[in-house]
């Protein structure tokens, strides 16, 4: 089964399943990302505008160590303004799934790039969850818990809520018959 | 790949839909357990309770007659609970499920589906053995508690028991039953005395048990009882370097022999007197010098099998399997069950025999090494790991040089053979292949490790690829299953060709796809 005849016809549909994207994300949750990451900057500024102001009134007139401290501190923050902007980009165009009457499988991670598939039947229950800001951009959150032990729950973010129950609801219909116990 | 299994499809459907118990009167009578049952569990109350009770023995003998009123009170308040627990435990196999009462204020009854069962494992200890009962746990796939606990009942109920379980179960089609004039309970395997013994010597095993008498030296105050300072006036005052040398490597000798023959110790004590029987479609497994234990594990139910085999079993042709199922969790267990039933299923096998043992885990499944069509690892692998090896080898010499200046860097250089050896060996042994009925990995060096898991218990298939990943066109391949830990290896096979990580995670999780998953 593993050698065989079959293996050129195998590698063609390879290539087919290497150029098929699948389904994206949706594009509401790049913008809810970077406001996530836009707010974790912000957090980040405030704390080092507290640090670097208590510190020059401690030392003052401020010495050349703090000038250094301050010039650092404003480089990270633009670094990482940059990286909050581009990064929910970047990780949006990694990111694609695919459902088909067997399996779903989701693709992920910009440098580590992770894909991950779990048979319909291997579904035990699922998820959708909302957070406050989610909800606010129509995002969810689908959960799927299977049996195993490393991958017991596979999340998949970033899906359109409307989508993401149409999901849970094919996932149950299969499984209800498929993934019984006993 | 000649073995085809048979059609899986259905049959367990088919199975659950019909009446189950046959052989059990719906309105068979609740047992109560053994009366020995009041013993046993003051005794295991008073061993969780054990050191609050000498700590409130010694309070009391210090507080006078109070105290000791008081202590005797809580005694009694205990005795009469664990009576009514006794008097009130009733539980009976009824319609497909058994049941368990507790309780006489708070009653509880538990149903559990004897589908749902996993192991029914007793223990037996001295004492046990002289009242002829046995404590005995009842699993299913749920957390890692045992879903029932009866302290204790007479081996004949732990019988009837087992049968009224599994007895009902066994014709399940995936796994034939054997016929009745085959019921004879065929011995799989059977260790004797001196198969225990080589095990021993070639385990470490001793070793965990070094840091215990280390703990008892310290404990009773060895050294300043004996006054061991004495010794060395025994000892020739001025020695030559000879001597010393000597006396190093006979104490050394001496100390592995020690640890050899603990392991052997160790060894005799846990697994005497091993057997393993095929009871229809269960395995029986019994082994214990002191404290006997029993583990019933029905085949159907084992979702991943590994054979072990270190640098010294290989030599001496020895191995182990270990397995897991579905029922316990990946928590490092030391329950004696437990341990009996994944980790040391099987503590060791000559190797001539794994073959054999292994087809009758899995029937209808040739484990035979020719019917695998292994693959290694990407062809760039090998110069990959070597490079990582050259990249070992530097840190060596740089963190070398940072030792001994100047001449530290040396370290790396003799390191490095070593470390591109390991390399090379590393590419070598790593292999996977997918059969017809699930998929096969190996890897490790001086321990090596084989295992086996089955596409109805595989859970989810990722292939994961880091930056270097792709700039070498390789990928990790891994295959989840249920509760996987207690055999010490999991299928995750790194530096795969791309393209072939791709297919296999595909290929395995269509073919996983299209068997509905059994693990009850």
């Amino acid at each position: 089964m593993a050698t065989t005849p079959e293996d050129d016809s195998e590698s063609a549909s390879n290539a087919i399943a290497a150029t098929q994207q699948g389904e994206r994300l949706s594009e509401q949750w790049v913008r809810l990302e970077r406001m996530r990451s836009a707010g974790q900057v912000v957090v980040l500024a405030m704390v080092g505008v507290v640090v670097l102001t208590s510190l020059a009134v401690g030392f003052w007139p401020p010495p050349t160590w703090w000038w250094i401290a301050l010039s650092l501190t404003i480089l990270l923050l633009i670094a990482l303004s940059v990286l909050a902007y581009a990064g929910p980009a970047l990780q949006y165009r990694y990111a694609s799934f695919l459902i088909d009457d067997t399996r779903l499988e989701i693709r992920r991670g910009v440098l580590w790039r992770i894909v991950t598939t779990v048979p319909r039947g291997r579904v035990q229950h699922t998820d959708v969850t909302q957070g406050p800001l989610e909800r606010s951009f129509g995002v969810a959150r689908l959960i799927l818990h299977t049996a195993g032990t490393q991958h017991a729950t596979v999340t998949l973010d970033g899906l359109e809520h409307a989508r993401a129950v149409a999901l849970r609801d094919s996932l149950i219909a299969e499984s209800d018959e498929d993934a019984r116990v006993g | 790949m000649s073995d085809e299994p048979e059609s899986p499809r259905g049959s367990d459907a088919a199975a659950a839909q019909e009446p189950r118990v046959t052989d059990e009167q719906p309105t068979a009578q609740p047992r109560m357990l053994h009366p020995s049952s009041l013993l046993f569990q003051g005794v295991h109350e008073a061993r969780r309770y054990l050191i609050p009770a000498i700590a409130a023995a010694i309070f009391a003998t210090q507080g006078g007659p109070r105290m000791a009123v008081l202590l005797a009170v809580v005694f009694v308040i205990g005795f009469l609970t664990e009576a009514f627990r006794y008097i009130t435990t009733r539980y009976v196999i009824r319609q497909g499920e058994l049941i368990v009462w507790r309780g006489l204020f708070f009653r509880s009854e538990r149903h559990v589906p004897t589908a749902r069962i996993q192991n029914i494992d007793t223990v037996q200890n001295l004492l046990h053995r002289l009242f002829g009962v046995a404590e005995v746990r009842i699993e299913t796939a749920s957390g890692k508690e045992p879903e029932a606990v009866l302290r204790v009942l007479a081996l004949r109920e732990v019988e009837q028991l087992r049968s009224g379980v599994f007895g009902a179960l066994s014709r399940d089609e995936r796994f034939p039953s054997v016929t009745a004039s085959e019921a004879a309970r065929p011995v799989l395997l059977r260790l004797g005395l001196g198969d225990l013994v080589t095990a021993g010597l070639i385990s470490n095993r001793g070793l965990l048990l070094v840091p215990i008498l280390i703990g008892l030296f310290v404990e009773f105050d060895v050294q300043n009882r004996f006054d061991l300072r004495r010794l060395s006036g025994y000892m020739p005052q001025s020695l030559g370097a000879v001597a010393w040398i000597a006396l190093a490597v006979g104490s050394v000798v001496l100390g592995l022999l020690v640890v050899r023959a603990l392991s052997t110790a160790w060894y005799i004590l846990r697994f005497f007197d091993y057997r393993m029987e095929l009871n229809r479609d269960d395995l029986r497994i019994r082994c214990g010098l002191i404290t006997r234990i029993s583990a019933t594990v029905p085949r159907r139910r084992i979702q991943f099998i590994s054979v072990h085999r270190t640098l010294l079993g290989r030599l001496c042709g020895r191995a182990a399997i270990r397995i897991e199922t579905a029922g316990g969790g990946s928590g490092d267990e030391q329950d004696a069950q437990t341990a009996i039933s994944r980790r040391w299923f099987v503590p060791t096998i000559p190797e001539a025999q794994v073959v054999q043992l292994l087809a009758h885990l899995r029937p209808g499944v040739a484990f035979a090494d020719d019917s695998f069509d292994w693959h290694g690892l990407a062809p760039g692998a090998r110069r990959r790991l070597m490079r990582l090896a050259l990249f070992q080898a530097l840190g060596v010499a740089a963190a070398g040089t940072g030792v001994w200046w100047p001449w530290g860097w040396q370290a790396g250089l003799w390191v490095l053979p070593l470390l591109l050896y390991l390399a090379h060996l590393e590419a070598r042994t790593r292999r996977y292949a997918r059969t017809a009925w699930g998929v096969a990995y190996r890897s490790g060096i001086l321990l090596r490790k084989e295992s086996y898991t089955f596409f109805d218990k595989v859970q989810t298939v990722e292939k994961r690829q880091s930056p270097l990943d792709r700039r070498w066109h390789m990928a990790t391949l891994s295959i989840d299953t249920p509760a996987a830990g207690p055999a010490g290896h999991r299928i995750h096979v790194p530096l795969l060709e791309e393209q072939f990580a791709e297919r296999e995670a595909r290929e395995v999780t269509l073919a996983a796809g299209a068997e509905s998953m059994q693990w009850a």
